[in-house]
């Protein structure tokens, strides 16, 4: 008998334990922090290090800043928090990888429960952020909030994309527009320069054609090096096909009734038809269709001269190739058109339990010249304070000017479909010999039968 | 006696209630509720609530071309995986079995691919088999042998294979391990007894060895149903279903389905469908094996 409740005790332990094991994480901030794991970093201040900064109202909190993995290699984000640590004595900043865009959604889940283990979240495109305005889940930055900053100070189109049925639901962290990234060295080469060796831009498609063949190198039969490359991936395709069209189409993509896209135009046709041609041709590789990072990889090393993609891989590409080896070229039509923006945005959940201290995280360290300075220098991740542009490169300057008069790309809430389907009809285009006639049909017949819904 | 009884079962049920909490919280609540969901029309983020369509979805399904299109794709997985699976451990076990020098460490590296997670597989294999810059075409190249290169994950016609391939890869290891204890298990005195028979190294094979396996192939056969019906990591790393919709199958397309559009009923409907093929593929492996069971 004393054996079976002491067996008995042994099981009920161990199930505790098991239990304990597997028990909830944190809601919000201010929970004490954990051990140390490769996952979260946690970097607590010493509050002795500088006796003359006072402690403040968010004395004892913790912060907990999820952010897309990337973001965390390319913005500054640990020395912000160790910053605003210094800054604020007993406040303790933890900085979280979140999964990338396309991988899962790292939020949605757990915010229809009525609950965060976040309070301010970074990545994210507005058509990612629009299905947590659909459901209720963002804090307003009002005026409050930019009355440190003004709005003025904004670059408007990105600061435009932060709002949502007329409320501001995300402040942009960073800006990217699309344009060709192009490799100096090569266009020298094969002659596509001023008389200051600056890349020539391409005026339309035949022109980009004739850039293509002349920077496309075959030996032995065999191509080295292709003139261009697209990202056709499902995070570019759409606003690769957006740049592609307005810069052509007298700065329009959509139809008339600004909801549907134009698959259906001269100018459409043209495009698709160029896409098909420089691939039949061997002027470009298709591993951009499945391979989210075939471009950038391509041309860091040397495989690719122009990449039809985020201006970034130019500044990212600088790392490898040098400084000035690759530079930003409009695409056809959108120096005067201007081309797509979007942006990666700053959201905060309204379960979060430090929405305030959030705000200030943000404005203090986020917002602030020198972390913007510092992710655009060495990553093309554009500024969203236009006075931050003073001091940066003659090459990212010149995006300030192409960003003022560019477009976004509208909010749907079947965003997901729409991606997914042109992916595929462009895939079996480019792939299987689609022709684009038919790619055009499916296009707009399957954009038809999606009956798309714009988020106000 | 009475009390006694009810004493014994009720300590029985102080053990397994620990147990049956965290399968009913994790294993059947979710299960039935993902029926109930399957049954109903319901976008998580921008309905409302469920709205109850009866087997609406399991109907509008069998008109969804992409649907179609996944259920083709999953079954060549299979077919390709399974056989090629089977085949590939089976002779590696004979071959680790057969006393040669040098066994132990090949069962070593062909158990290695287990221990690497499939996603790390997965990002791997994308570089290896990458047409411009990828080992695998290199290699081709430098054996003379250019014809054979390919565009392994871009090509429509090849990728699924391709996936089918890494897959075995993954697996042998697993399936090597189940076999080689099989093979282990058989006396030696029915090879013996062949040998003393005037069997040859063949019809020892198929007399002696194929049918002890039986009870092998049941366990091998019912994983590796399982596991080249549920195909998701390989799609979802290397391909991402494309180009176009070539390598997208039922387990990536219910996911897609659920956690990208959002659309949690039409793919609990999905998934529901996978698990039919699943215990289909399974029952059917069973009850080959055991047919003649009883005239042994």
């Amino acid at each position: 008998m004393n054996r079976k409740f002491l067996v008995v005790g042994l099981i009920c332990m161990m199930v505790a334990f098991v239990l304990a094991g597997c028990g909830g994480g944190n809601s919000g901030g201010g929970n004490a922090s954990k051990q140390n794991n490769s996952n979260t970093k946690n970097v607590s201040a010493n509050p002795n290090n500088d006796s003359s900064k006072q402690e403040d109202i968010f004395t004892g909190k913790t912060l907990v800043v999820s952010a897309q993995s990337w973001i965390i290699d390319k913005w500054p984000l640990q020395e912000a928090a160790e910053k605003f640590m210094q800054d604020h004595p007993g406040v303790k900043v933890e900085v979280k990888p979140a999964p990338d865009k396309g991988e899962a959604d790292a939020y949605i889940l757990q915010w229809s429960q009525g609950t965060t283990n976040v309070d301010l979240a970074l990545g994210g495109s507005p058509a990612d952020i629009s299905p947590y305005v659909a459901k209720d889940f963002l804090v307003e930055f009002d005026d409050a909030f930019f009355s440190k900053i003004g709005k003025d100070k904004f670059v408007q189109p990105l600061l435009q994309q932060g709002v949502f049925k007329g409320k501001q639901y995300s402040v942009p962290l960073l800006g990217e527009v699309i344009s060709l990234n192009v490799n100096v060295d090569h266009m020298k080469e094969a002659g596509l320069v001023d008389a200051n060796g600056q890349p020539l831009a391409p005026k339309d498609w035949n022109e980009l054609y004739d850039f293509a063949q002349k920077l496309t190198k075959v030996e032995n039969g065999k191509t080295v090096r292709y003139g261009l490359a697209v990202d056709w991936m499902t995070n570019f395709i759409t606003l690769n096909y957006y740049s592609g069209l307005v810069g052509t189409n007298n700065g329009k993509f959509l139809l008339d009734d600004g909801k549907t896209i134009d698959f259906q135009s001269d100018k459409a046709k043209e495009l698709l038809e160029f896409w098909q041609r420089i691939v039949n041709d061997g002027l470009t590789p298709t591993d951009g269709v499945i391979d989210v990072n075939a471009g950038r990889n391509a041309l860091k090393a040397g495989g690719v001269s122009m990449l039809w993609t985020a201006s970034s891989r130019a500044q990212e590409s600088e790392a490898v190739l040098g400084e000035g080896k690759v530079v930003n070229v409009p695409l056809p039509g959108t120096d005067q058109y201007g081309s797509i923006v979007f942006t990666h945005g700053m959201y905060i959940p309204k379960y979060s339990k430090n929405v305030e201290l959030a705000k200030v995280f943000i404005q203090e360290q986020l917002l602030d010249k020198y972390g913007q300075q510092w992710s655009a220098t060495k990553f093309g991740k554009l500024p969203v304070i236009t006075e931050y542009y003073n001091d940066l490169s003659p090459g990212i300057q010149s995006m300030l000017k192409v960003m003022e008069h560019s477009h976004s790309e509208p909010l749907y809430q079947e965003q997901a479909k729409i991606t997914d389907l042109m992916h595929k009809q462009i895939s079996y285009m480019l792939t299987e010999g689609q022709s684009v006639e038919q790619t055009m049909d499916n296009l707009s017949k399957g954009f038809a039968d999606l009956d798309v819904h714009i988020v106000e | 006696m009475r009390i006694g009884l009810r004493k014994h079962f009720s300590i029985i049920a102080l053990f397994i209630l620990p147990s049956m909490l965290i399968v009913g919280l994790f294993m059947i609540y979710p299960l039935f509720h993902s029926i109930y969901l399957s049954l109903t029309e319901y976008n998580f983020v921008y309905s409302e609530k469920p709205q109850f369509v009866g087997l609406g979805n399991y109907v509008d399904m069998f008109s969804d071309p992409e649907f179609i299109i996944a259920t083709k794709n999953t079954l060549i997985f299979a077919v390709c995986f399974f056989t090629l699976l089977m085949i590939v451990s089976l002779a590696i076990a004979l071959l680790v079995t057969s006393g040669l020098r040098g066994m132990k460490t090949l069962r070593t590296i062909v158990f290695m691919p287990v221990i690497v997670a499939l996603s790390l597989t997965g990002v791997i294999f994308q570089w290896i088999l990458n047409e411009r810059f990828g080992v695998l075409n290199h290699v081709l190249e430098l054996l003379h042998l250019d014809v054979l290169t390919r565009n392994w994950l871009g090509d429509s016609d090849v990728a699924l294979f391709s996936l089918v391939l890494v897959s075995v890869w993954r697996y042998t290891g697993i399936v090597m391990i189940l076999f080689v204890a099989g093979l282990q298990a058989i006396p030696e005195d029915l090879y013996e007894a062949a040998k003393l028979d005037g069997a040859n190294w063949w019809n020892r094979f198929v007399y002696v060895t194929l049918p002890n396996l039986k009870e092998t192939f049941v366990v091998t056969g019912v994983w590796g149903a399982m596991n080249s019906i549920k195909v998701f990591e390989q799609p979802f790393i290397m391909t991402y279903g494309g180009p176009g919709s070539a390598t997208t199958t039922l387990y990536f397309y219910s996911w897609r389905n659920s956690f990208e559009f959002f659309e949690m009923g039409y793919g609990s409907s999905v998934a529901y469908f996978v698990a039919i093929l699943v215990l289909v593929a399974s029952a059917i492996n069973i009850f080959i094996l055991n047919r003649n069971k009883h005239l042994a």
